[in-house]
């Protein structure tokens, strides 16, 4: 036995340093921060912001990005293994309610009351950003949790230099009886989607981002809202509420949006927003439901055929007028972080306004209200309509617990509905029950379920 | 004397045996252990939730959803595996009676098993692309595919996926069959053409000897195929609505979009023991024909 004696004890040492390592690290060894998010424009600008902070303050901020649905899952994992790999956490609103619920993340007031008032600098939260962003982006259940890196929101992209053109605007005249011009209702968008579908000329009038993916959810929310539908009866994303899935408001909607399928190129019942930004780079899409942080990418000549060619507006209204979502996300500090006040202290740095100006200029999209008034912002073609349409966005995205599920039954019903594996009103049915299933105190059913 | 001998061994094994059970057996019986609780990461629980009992299996086995994946995996399997496995057997026994120059080519053919799943899925979705994609371009201009594209009809996607399979694992087994069948007897087979036996009789002969290691291959490729995910991921989503949506999709979805971390493991549970009885089905086969 005496001879196994000495390996033993070298492996239980080994163990302990490793443990050790771990839990203490290396004096002298500089803060490093792990930063996880999905890989968009807005990352990419927090990104470049960080080389300048750590040649600032010697800290090492290394940034991870995945594709949409890797990053939240990764995110939850950590959070909910309580691993603490990742110290700031950016991730959309509607993760806020299962961070927020299990604790996982800090609340803005446990790490910022004792901050002096040179770590806030000249941001001011309550007065710099827009209030109904930074109110659902960042906040659950009336306490704060985090400060916006992205105040996403959709608009429509069109094709300025085809929607200007002498022929065009004579020909649509014509047939439409009313001028050519960027549509202000959904029936003009249809009606000028209609017009530019030509599968000759390989170019279509618009771009449904129909695949079982969180793109069909979200593109479906702009139509549902304005059209007087939703998921649930009620005024913020954190809250709970009748369910309004099969509403007759969002059975129109859904009926509208699907005869957009017609003008949509094929295939599009298997696009996503990457398919659809593919497609509007190539220059074969007239008009585009579309989000705030691919627009960067349509604007660049390298990858895009119709730089300079686009015109943006806030999208078209339906019966109940024009609307836009918010659907950014915010900067979370993760409770299991090791250096929480480093993390807050690079958050409050990013969200000075110097830096969220340098932040729109590399391609981000900024909750700070006056950012959009610099001289550089404002001269990018799309500033106008972004800032427009944040003026106007209101909650469409839930952040309940449950949004994932919620989420999820949609993107299959609506991939169902458009692929006409069943009709609109069994579709919506069929999810405004699945939903009720999932929370069946707090989401009752307003309409009766018929099939 | 023996009893130091027998302690010896065990110290001996004991490390394999640990790195074994760490690696294998604590992840299945974590699974089984949380497959009887109610554990889901978005209620806010504390740790790994309540014992429930077998009401999971129960919720499992009474959801409609549960039932058309598990269809979904049955015939995603079964095409899958009478098209690869057909077609690799004649391809092999053809290349065996191929030219000398045969071999040289056979590296290449290898190139689809090189790539991984996702990578494969990417490239085939850019090729059935209805806009771009030459293959959709073919077909539509032959009238005989539907106007959206392969992966975007819901009575075509199941079928591109299994194209797809096919295209990736048919080179890998045919180069298996085709090693399987250089080791065949060519004295057997000459014996039998002097004979005058039929080019049928003459494959039936190789096929004997090859025998054993195209059950081991069958069900490889039956558990490979049955619990397929990567591609479908990658390709579908699991849609057109839920066309796509095999039993092992349908486990990922509820752990990682539902957080449903309990029915998921019960998932996990049933997808297991359906692999298990397919494995050993196909083990006892072989065992019985070797004895």
């Amino acid at each position: 036995m005496k001879r196994y004696l000495a390996p033993i004890a070298v492996l239980a040492l080994a163990t302990l340093a490793v443990v050790l390592y771990h839990r203490t690290g290396r004096h002298g060894d500089p803060v490093r921060l792990r930063v996880i998010g999905e890989a968009v424009s807005t990352i990419d600008a927090v990104e470049a912001a960080a080389k300048e902070y750590s040649a600032k303050t010697g800290i090492q901020i290394v940034v991870e990005k995945y594709e949409f649905e890797t990053a939240l899952q990764k995110s939850t994992l950590d959070l909910t293994s309580k691993t603490g790999q990742y110290d700031i956490i950016l991730q959309y609103a509607a993760a806020l309610g299962k961070f927020a619920r299990q604790g996982h993340i800090f609340k803005m007031e446990t790490l910022t009351h004792s901050l002096p008032p040179s770590a806030w600098g000249k941001f001011k939260p309550a007065k710099d950003l827009f209030p109904n962003v930074w109110n659902e982006l960042s906040w659950y259940d009336s306490t704060c949790y985090g400060y916006p890196f992205a105040a996403n929101t959709m608009y429509m992209w069109y094709r300025k230099d085809l929607l200007t053109a002498p022929a065009e605007k004579s020909a649509f005249r014509t047939r439409f009886g009313y001028d050519l011009k960027a549509p202000e209702t959904w029936q003009q968008y249809r009606d000028i989607a209609e017009f530019f579908t030509r599968p000759s000329e390989g170019l279509y009038g618009t771009a449904i981002q129909g695949k079982r993916h969180p793109a069909v959810w979200y593109e479906w929310l702009n139509f549902s809202f304005s059209f007087g539908g939703g998921v649930m009866d009620k005024k913020h994303g954190w809250e709970y509420g009748p369910i309004v899935v099969n509403s007759p408001e969002n059975i129109q909607a859904t009926k509208f949006y699907k005869s957009l399928l017609a003008f949509s190129p094929p295939g599009a019942t298997n696009y996503t927003w990457d398919d659809a930004l593919t497609s509007m780079q190539q220059g074969k899409i007239a008009l585009a439901v579309m989000w705030s942080d691919a627009v960067a990418g349509l604007e660049d000549p390298k990858s895009s055929r119709v730089a300079g060619k686009m015109g943006y507006a806030p999208l078209p209204a339906g019966p109940r007028g024009s609307m836009a979502q918010i659907a950014g996300g915010s900067y979370f500090v993760s409770r299991y972080s090791k250096h929480p006040g480093e993390s807050i202290k690079f958050i409050l740095w990013l969200m000075q306004p110097e830096n969220q100006v340098k932040q729109q200029l590399h391609g981000g999209s900024s909750a700070a209200q006056d950012t959009y008034l610099n001289v550089d912002v404002s001269k990018i073609p799309y500033t106008q309509a972004q800032l427009e349409s944040l003026k106007r966005a209101r909650y469409m995205t839930d952040s309940v617990p449950e949004t994932d599920q919620i989420s999820d039954i949609l993107q299959v019903n609506l991939s169902e509905i458009l692929t006409g594996q069943t009709t609109v009103e069994i579709g919506l049915n069929k999810a405004a029950l699945a939903i009720h299933n999932l929370c069946p105190e707090k989401c009752p059913m307003k309409y009766p379920v018929s099939f | 004397m023996r009893i130091n001998k027998l302690h010896s061994r065990t110290m001996l094994a004991a490390p394999a045996l640990l790195f074994l059970s760490a690696i294998f057996v604590f992840p299945f019986f974590l699974m089984l252990w949380l497959s009887f609780r109610h554990y889901t990461l978005t209620d806010g629980s504390p740790g790994f939730g309540h014992w429930v009992g077998v009401s999971n299996y129960y919720e499992i086995l009474h959801a409609r959803e549960t039932w058309h994946a598990l269809a979904v995996s049955a015939i995603f399997t079964a095409l899958t595996i009478i098209i690869q496995m057909s077609i690799s057997l004649i391809a092999a026994y053809a290349l065996t009676h191929g030219p000398s120059i045969t071999p040289r080519l056979i590296p290449l053919i290898a190139v689809p098993s090189l790539l991984s799943p996702v990578a494969t899925s990417l490239m085939w979705i850019f090729i059935l692309h209805p806009q771009y994609g030459p293959v959709s371009s073919l077909l539509r201009g032959l009238d005989i595919q539907s106007y959206e594209g392969p992966l975007s009809n819901p009575s075509h996607a199941l079928i591109a996926l299994v194209a797809i399979d096919t295209w990736q694992w048919i080179p890998m087994l045919i180069l298996i069959l085709y090693a399987g069948l250089l080791g065949v007897s060519k004295s057997a087979t000459e014996s039998a053409r002097i004979d005058g036996a039929t080019n049928w009789q003459r494959f039936k002969l190789s096929f004997s000897f090859i025998r054993q290691l195209f059950i081991s291959l069958l069900a490889l490729r039956i558990l490979e195929s049955f619990r397929e995910f990567d591609k479908i991921f990658a390709s579908t989503g699991g849609g057109p609505g839920n066309q796509t949506e095999t039993i092992a999709f349908l486990a990922w979805r509820t752990a990682f979009k539902y957080w449903q971390i309990g029915l998921a493991s019960s998932l996990g549970v049933i997808l297991y023991l359906a692999l298990f009885i397919v494995g050993s089905l196909s083990l006892t086969a072989l065992l019985e024909r070797q004895e």
